[in-house]
């Protein structure tokens, strides 16, 4: 066998996969040919020269990446273990990204709402219904009737009333007075009954308030009927 | 240390198909087991690691390496199918990404220049420190001869650094280098011949043992 074809077949005998016929052969040629015999020291030298070559050690911080990875791979197994586990994680999922989505609009929605809602009722609230006058200013209605107190002569005596609806009564003197705008007796006419003394003093001693439109006092009629009672005075 | 080659009858029988354990933990694997995915790490991460590291000589790409290969591997673990050992499928995946990675410095990283190199000056006094075990001398000659081995190692042929590595330092047997490179035997064979030729060239006169230094006391004449 020649040195070229012996020297191919060195490293198949560094790593004993040759066949025992050609093993016999190169270890026959190798005890006689010191070119040989020191091409095959080399490539032994060579060879225990990389296998003492030192492994180098795993960083302590990739160990630790790949543990996180492991867990996180494991989770994600076992995340699409079964279709009900896949749905609980979508569900999941989306739970989370809908959370992630609306939380930061939550407060600014709710903040712009808020507002929103106080500023309308504060400009138009008053405005709407019948809620009292701001400040200290008095009810004004459009009209407003006559009114007052019907009085005798004597204080604290009401001989008669003031005539609010269209039904008369039957029994009763009615009056019907003109109230100027400073709540005095302009003029009289007998609806029903005659002129006597009490009547008079009706006239002359009741109080009224004169109608308004508008705010403005103004002149008015108004009926009044003089009770029949144990007075004398009765028409 | 190398065994003699001159016993016979150790003809390697190398295993190409997966042993029960491999089995028993690809199937838990595939269960979720928790612990089956704490001993691959404990079994693998290492030796990926050491394979990555030695066919890229960066540890940071080598790191890089090692995570998408362990990704690789979690996720695609329902497709292993037995055909080979789980060190065999592991190892070709690292090759794999190892060989995209370089692919991928090659096209980016070519250009770039490292501003604050690292060298061996720079390592905590912790890992320079020699031990008792050796000599200052020896400890310094063990070091130079590994760096000038890593550094023919670097220089050497991708192809034919992955067929060396795989077998002289990962110990792969050639039907599972075949496999880990998906090529054939005739190919890993001529690989390993020609990348430990290259070696052996570029580094001819530079490996023989140094003797040890001496100090040989005197009388003062």
């Amino acid at each position: 066998m020649s040195c070229e074809n012996v020297q191919k077949l060195i490293s198949p005998l560094l790593d004993r996969t040759l066949g025992s016929f050609d093993r016999e052969s190169v270890l026959a040629h190798l005890a006689c040919c010191d070119v040989c015999a020191g091409r095959l020291q080399a490539l032994e030298n060579l060879r225990s020269e990389l296998r003492r070559l030192p492994a180098p050690k795993l960083p302590v911080a990739l160990a630790h990446k790949l543990r996180v990875m492991a867990s996180h791979e494991h989770a994600r197994q076992m995340t699409r273990s079964t279709w009900a586990r896949r749905f609980a994680n979508w569900n999941s999922r989306l739970e989370l990204n809908f959370n992630n989505l609306m939380r930061p609009l939550a407060l600014p929605f709710a903040g712009g709402l808020l507002s929103a809602l106080v500023v309308f009722s504060l400009v138009f609230l008053p405005s709407f219904g019948s809620a009292g006058p701001l400040g200290s200013d008095p009810a004004i209605e459009l009209v407003t009737l006559p009114d007052g107190r019907v009085q005798g002569p004597v204080p604290d005596d009401t001989p008669g009333e003031i005539l609010r609806g269209p039904a008369l009564p039957c029994d009763e003197t009615i009056v019907e007075l003109t109230i100027d705008a400073n709540g005095m007796v302009r003029d009289w006419n007998m609806i029903r009954g005659q002129m006597t003394q009490d009547v008079k003093n009706m006239i002359v001693y009741s109080q009224f308030i004169p109608a308004t439109y508008f705010g403005r006092p103004v002149q008015s009629k108004v009926l009044v009927a003089l009770h029949p009672g144990d007075r004398d005075a009765r028409t | 240390m190398a065994t003699s080659i001159l016993d016979l009858g150790l003809e390697r029988t190398a295993e190409v198909v997966a042993d029960s354990d491999d089995l028993r933990l690809v199937e838990a694997l595939r269960c979720g087991s928790e612990s089956a995915y704490e001993e691959l790490l404990g079994r693998f991460q290492q030796p990926v690691y050491t394979l990555a590291l030695r066919l890229l000589e960066d540890s940071s790409e080598a790191g890089d390496v090692v995570q998408e290969v362990f990704l690789k591997v979690f996720r695609n673990i329902g497709s292993f199918r037995g055909q080979s050992t789980l060190k065999t499928w592991i190892y070709r995946i690292t090759v794999n990404e190892a060989h995209n990675a370089r692919r991928w410095c090659f096209r980016h990283k070519r250009r770039e220049v490292e501003l604050d190199p690292v060298s061996d000056e720079n390592r905590p006094l912790r890992d320079s420190v020699v031990d008792n075990t050796q000599s200052p001398f020896d400890a310094v000659c063990d070091r130079e001869r590994r760096a000038m081995l890593e550094s023919a190692l670097a220089r050497l042929s991708p192809i034919f650094r992955e067929a060396v590595v795989l077998r002289d330092i990962s110990d792969l047997s050639y039907e599972e280098i075949a496999q880990a490179l998906n090529v054939s035997m005739g190919t890993v064979k001529s690989r390993i011949l020609r990348g430990r030729e290259a070696l052996r060239m570029e580094l001819a006169g530079r490996l023989e043992k140094t003797p040890a230094l001496q100090l040989v006391p005197k009388t003062a004449e």
